[in-house]
């Protein structure tokens, strides 16, 4: 479903990424773990198109489609839950955003404007909008990032329902998130 | 009582025309000149006369179209060459020179080559205004679609959002207040300039020639009414025109809609 073969990418003359390889087959769970600043961020944006590697390449399928939970969230500040979600998938019924809100405890603030929502708020939503895309591969990048222990087991698991065929590329320096989600660990 | 009066921006607004008002019949009394100076009620009074005499709302009405045709054809093609050549760098290097220049030459040079090119000067309003307000929407317009958001562009992207709903929910969320700032600026700079076109072309029928013919029989009066209702008239234009422009950008900037 997706390879990559020995990537490697320098920003001003400092190599950050060094001849990276990974195999993720349809339907796993990978999590690709390094401390902070090693370079995973740039790997996620290199696999969905948005940079290029100065050597080696992504291989993929013919159309496959990416969704993603970006480290900054990206959602669009003006616009509600139910909205930013619809924003990426117009084919959803309100009816299926407020039950996947629900799971994971947002379906109370799902008519307020994401800019005025809490981090873990917005870090939710941002999961969900993922996870309801209609995609191949779903990448989300430090995916609790700011959420409280309960609140983290209730999106690890709506992921988990969510992710059906689809590969999972799962960005974190954190080891017990790997764990939460049973994802095999690619070490950077 | 009279304290939180004072405090109240409505009336802070009267008084402070008032003042003027008062400032300006007591230098008309100093004056003492009718060709010079006249006072306020004498411009009153004659603008209650000329809004009697037949051709009055003719030729307000006929300064007015061309004003406002050359304003809207301004900002159609403004918004429009923003957009095409938001996406087209080569455009944009292209069009920089020309909206510089329409910019920085001074509308005087624009009417009186304009009169050499046209060979009626009744349209001449109409290519005047729409030469003042093509840059300034143009630049502003461009400025908003360039600064959107790159994340959310970026975002639009991987998740193969269709363009149409990238325009409607990232650059025109972003671009609206640049536009409708915009608006603002070139909607009294058409009518100042439009009203000049007509003044150097002598417009048939126009404001224009109403102010030229006013200096040339040294009526003062008529020349500060004529010059009351281009104010009025711009005014009133800018209220209705900003009022569907604001309501536009609170539209693309508060969400909810069809998405």
């Amino acid at each position: 479903m997706l390879k990559i073969e020995y990537v490697c990418k320098s920003f001003d003359g400092k190599k950050v990424l060094d001849g990276v390889c990974l195999d993720v087959k349809k339907g796993e769970t990978v999590c690709i773990m390094a401390p902070s600043g090693a370079g995973k961020t740039t790997l996620a944006n290199i696999i969905m198109g948005l940079l290029k590697p100065d050597s080696g390449r992504v291989v993929t399928a013919p159309n496959t489609v990416f969704s993603c939970a970006f480290q900054q969230d990206r959602l669009l500040p003006q616009l509600d839950s139910v909205q930013n979600i619809r924003f990426v998938n117009q084919s959803l019924t309100d009816g299926e955003i407020m039950s996947a809100l629900k799971a994971v405890d947002m379906s109370d603030d799902a008519k307020r404007p994401c800019a005025v929502l809490s981090g873990g708020q917005k870090r939710r939503i941002a999961i969900v909008r993922a996870m309801l895309a209609k995609s191949d591969i779903v990448i989300i990048d430090e995916p609790f990032k700011g959420l409280d222990d309960a609140v983290k087991t209730k999106a690890a698991e709506f992921i988990k329902t969510r992710q059906s065929s689809r590969a999972l590329l799962c960005i974190t320096h954190d080891a017990e998130d790997a764990k939460t989600l049973g994802a095999r660990i690619f070490t950077l | 009582m009279v304290h939180r009066l004072l405090k109240n921006k409505a009336v802070q607004n009267i008084l402070a025309v008032c003042l003027w008002l008062f400032v300006w019949q007591a230098v008309s009394v100093y004056v003492d000149s009718s060709i010079l100076l006249v006072s306020p009620f004498e411009v009153l009074k004659t603008l209650f006369a000329l809004m009697l005499t037949p051709g009055f709302w003719a030729t307000a009405a006929s300064s007015s179209v061309r004003i406002i045709l050359g304003f809207l054809m301004g900002m159609a093609a403004g918004v429009a060459l923003a957009a095409v050549s938001s996406a087209n760098g080569l455009l944009r290097v292209l069009l920089q020179p020309f909206m510089l220049t329409v910019r920085s030459v001074p509308v005087a040079s624009f009417i009186i080559l304009a009169l050499l090119w046209l060979r009626s000067a009744s349209n001449l309003a109409v290519l005047i205004s729409f030469l003042m307000v093509l840059p300034i929407i143009y630049q502003n317009t461009l400025t908003g679609i360039m600064t959107a958001d790159k994340e959310l562009l970026e975002m639009a992207q991987v998740f193969r959002v269709p363009l149409l709903r990238r325009i409607r929910y990232i650059y025109m969320p972003n671009a609206a207040p640049q536009y409708a700032a915009a608006c603002r600026t070139a909607l009294g700079l058409c009518w100042k300039s439009g009203i000049a076109a007509e003044v150097i072309g002598i417009t048939r029928g126009s404001i224009g020639e109403a102010l030229y013919n006013a200096k040339l029989f040294l009526s003062t009066a008529e020349l500060f009414a004529w010059t009351l209702v281009i104010v009025l008239l711009s005014l009133l234009f800018e209220k209705l025109f900003m009022a569907v422009v604001d309501g536009f950008v609170k539209r693309v900037s508060g969400g909810r809609a069809e998405c």
